[in-house]
């Protein structure tokens, strides 16, 4: 079994905002890839796709924010 | 009777034809002869403008007239337009590189150098310099050097201030066209632009990069998205009413999601589009710290003016931004956190630095700084008429123009933040300053002033107007040709201080430093990591100079012309302040190695 060691929280936290960084962006390109072509999604599907975004952006800020916190 | 009027119509015809090409082509033989008689050497406490002769001021004149005929005559003739406006650029952004023997300022030397370190090494240095932490900007003139066969970005630095202005033209173009101003206005528009743009941020640096970005991301947009007609439902409703339910509607969810603007392209083109932008957003968050935010906040002026169909675009760039600050700028920030978020709404000290703490220095650099203080009141002054005056279909220039100031809010940006500010809203303040004069007449936002009332005076209405372009545009032009060149006394270097510098990194060895009486010495192309620059910071007495000098003791100090103007005429030292300091370091241990007419360089002794 291969282990990641990471040395501590502050090299820990980079990956993680890049990967949820990368989250946000797909989404975000999904969203506008679905509206510019005119993709008919239901009203559900597209109230998901806002409400992931949202999550996926509230979770990046809070990244951010955590990140500033335990090395700024 | 007849043959008469038809000489007479023949020569009217001539004149409609002829005059602004012949006036700008006589400008532009006078710029040729007013920076071939400058004499640099010359230069005196009021910078640039000092060495200037009439052919100068003649044919600033000339060119803004034929500017104004030609933006009055009907039809347009954009061709001559462009033409005219390149060449009144030539006159604001061209003399400073043409009368100045060698590139300035300082910083552009220094971003020459980081330039330098990414073409040997490969990379960036880590903990070095702030500016390396966004290295988007000089990695891409790293490759150009490379790309070009250049041995190092120097010779791009010279004519770079006219050079990116004029890059800037097209996309002004654009966000003129399709601003929702009069074709007129637009023009008028770009012209003010270039002849109120005092700023000095278009020396080679990332900034002035950022800000092309920047002007073809919200150029893009406009030209995109259009507002959607606001559809009327219910009895009309009385002025403030109407007024509180239109400001209500900015922040509906419907607006939020720009569904109340509409593209007329098709869905390939958007996407496009969108794809570039993208790649805009990804390089400016890599290359600059404040151009991304600035644009941010454009953007969401325009989402909330009906001119931005798609907020994803938002969303995007400001995760690009944080994502970078918190990733890739991460040596930046560390330790030093309140660097970014220190001044975060302390008002008053961010105005008390980069207001304030400016205007000090002799009589001559203060009537330089009150000017460019009633410049920009002037500016902002008329957009404010235009924004009374103008009819529109969105209050999207209003927004953008205003949008900037929130920058301030959240960073004094080492006391610069109020000029970036005023550099941000300068295309859509000079575009509401142009609608004071040419407004629009129709539109669904109404004018809040009454229309003047011209009837059978049409004709000399027109003669009007052309008088107050020319007015405008040539007291502008006029007020930053004086503005822009203040600086030069201290800013701008002869070719002797080159010359010192060069003798300098020719001789210094790795681990040894360079030191010089302040910042204004056109050095740090070199030795980037290797060799450190050290200059005091300014103190109340030059004594106090001498005294850090000789502690730091650098192995070579260079003292220079460029050096002792700034002592003189912004720290307010006494007349041969230099002089006195060069006895004291000669007394201390330190002798003269080699000197030019312009500058001096010491060694200390072993």
């Amino acid at each position: 079994m291969t282990f990641i060691i990471f040395a501590d929280a502050a090299a820990l936290t980079a990956p993680v905002v890049f990967v949820v960084l990368l989250g946000v962006v797909t989404l975000l390109i999904v969203r506008a890839l679905g509206e510019v072509l005119r993709v008919p999604l239901t009203p559900f599907v597209s109230r998901m796709l806002d409400g992931s975004i949202v999550t996926v952006l509230l979770v990046f800020i809070v990244l951010v924010v955590v990140r500033f916190k335990i090395i700024g | 009777m007849n043959t008469v009027r038809s000489d007479h119509r023949r020569s009217h015809r001539l004149i409609r034809e002829y005059l602004g090409p012949l006036l700008g082509a006589t400008a532009l033989i006078l710029w040729f002869v007013a920076v071939n008689d400058a004499v640099f050497s010359k230069m005196g406490a009021f910078g640039l403008v000092s060495v200037l002769g009439w052919p100068y001021f003649a044919g600033l004149t000339l060119v803004v007239i034929a500017f104004a005929f030609e933006v009055m005559r009907t039809p347009l003739r954009p061709v001559w337009l462009i033409v005219l406006i390149v060449i009144l650029a030539i006159f604001i952004y061209g003399t400073a590189s043409a009368v100045d023997p060698v590139a300035a300022p300082t910083d552009s030397w220094i971003h020459a150098g980081f330039i330098q370190y990414i073409v040997q090494h490969g990379q960036v240095l880590n903990g070095y310099d702030a500016r390396f932490s966004w290295p988007g900007g000089f990695s891409m003139a790293a490759m150009l050097v490379a790309f070009a066969g250049q041995a190092n970005a120097i010779g791009f630095l010279h004519w770079f201030p006219l050079f990116i202005e004029l890059s800037y033209l097209a996309p002004l173009l654009v966000i003129a066209r399709f601003s929702g101003v009069r074709r007129r206005a637009g023009w008028l528009g770009i012209a003010i632009y270039y002849s109120t743009n005092w700023i000095l941020q278009d020396y080679f640096s990332p900034q002035a990069e950022n800000y092309l970005l920047f002007l073809v991301a919200v150029a893009c947009v406009l030209a995109c998205w259009q507002p959607k007609r606001r559809e009327r439902d219910g009895p009309a409703l009385r002025f403030w009413r109407e007024q509180v339910a239109k400001v209500r509607s900015v922040v509906t969810l419907k607006r939020l999601k720009g569904r109340d603007s509409a593209s007329a392209w098709n869905s390939a083109t958007i996407l496009a589009v969108l794809a570039l932008l993208a790649i805009i957003f990804l390089a400016s968050s890599m290359s600059h710290q404040l151009t991304p935010y600035a644009l941010v906040l454009a953007l969401s002026a325009l989402l909330l003016t009906r001119r931005l169909g798609r907020p994803e675009l938002i969303v995007l760039l400001a995760v690009f931004a944080f994502g970078w600050l918190s990733l890739g700028a991460s040596n930046f920030w560390v330790g030093h956190l309140s660097m970014i978020f220190g001044s975060a709404g302390q008002f008053t000290s961010t105005l008390s630095s980069n207001v304030t703490s400016r205007v000090a220095g002799s009589s001559s650099h203060l009537l330089v700084v009150e000017i460019r203080i009633l410049l920009t009141g002037a500016l902002l002054l008329l957009a404010g008429v235009g924004f009374l005056r103008r009819s529109a279909s969105s209050r999207a220039l209003e927004a953008l123009a205003g949008a900037p100031f929130l920058l301030v809010a959240a960073q004094s940006y080492g006391g610069e933040g109020l000029l970036r500010v005023v550099l941000f809203g300068l295309p859509f303040t000079s575009l509401l300053a142009a609608s004071a004069i040419l407004p629009l007449q129709s539109g669904e936002i109404r004018s809040l002033l009454p229309r003047i009332p011209i009837g059978r005076f049409a004709r000399a209405g027109r003669v009007v107007l052309t008088m107050a372009i020319v007015g405008v545009v040539l007291i502008f032009a006029l007020a930053t040709t004086v503005v822009r060149g203040g600086n030069d006394a201290y800013e701008s270097f002869s070719s002797g201080e080159l010359a010192a510098v060069n003798y300098v990194y020719d001789h210094v060895r790795p681990g040894q430093s360079i030191g010089s009486a302040n910042y204004y010495l056109p050095i740090g192309q070199r030795g980037v990591g290797t060799i450190n620059a050290f200059s005091p910071a300014s103190t109340s007495h030059y004594q106090g100079i001498g005294v850090r000098i000789l502690h730091n003791r650098p192995t070579y100090v260079i003292l220079s012309q460029s050096e002792d103007a700034y002592g003189e005429v912004v720290a307010g030292y006494p007349v041969g302040w230099e002089a006195k300091l060069e006895t004291t370091l000669v007394n201390h241990g330190y002798s003269i190695v080699a000197q030019w007419t312009t500058a001096t360089v010491l060694k200390a002794s072993k």
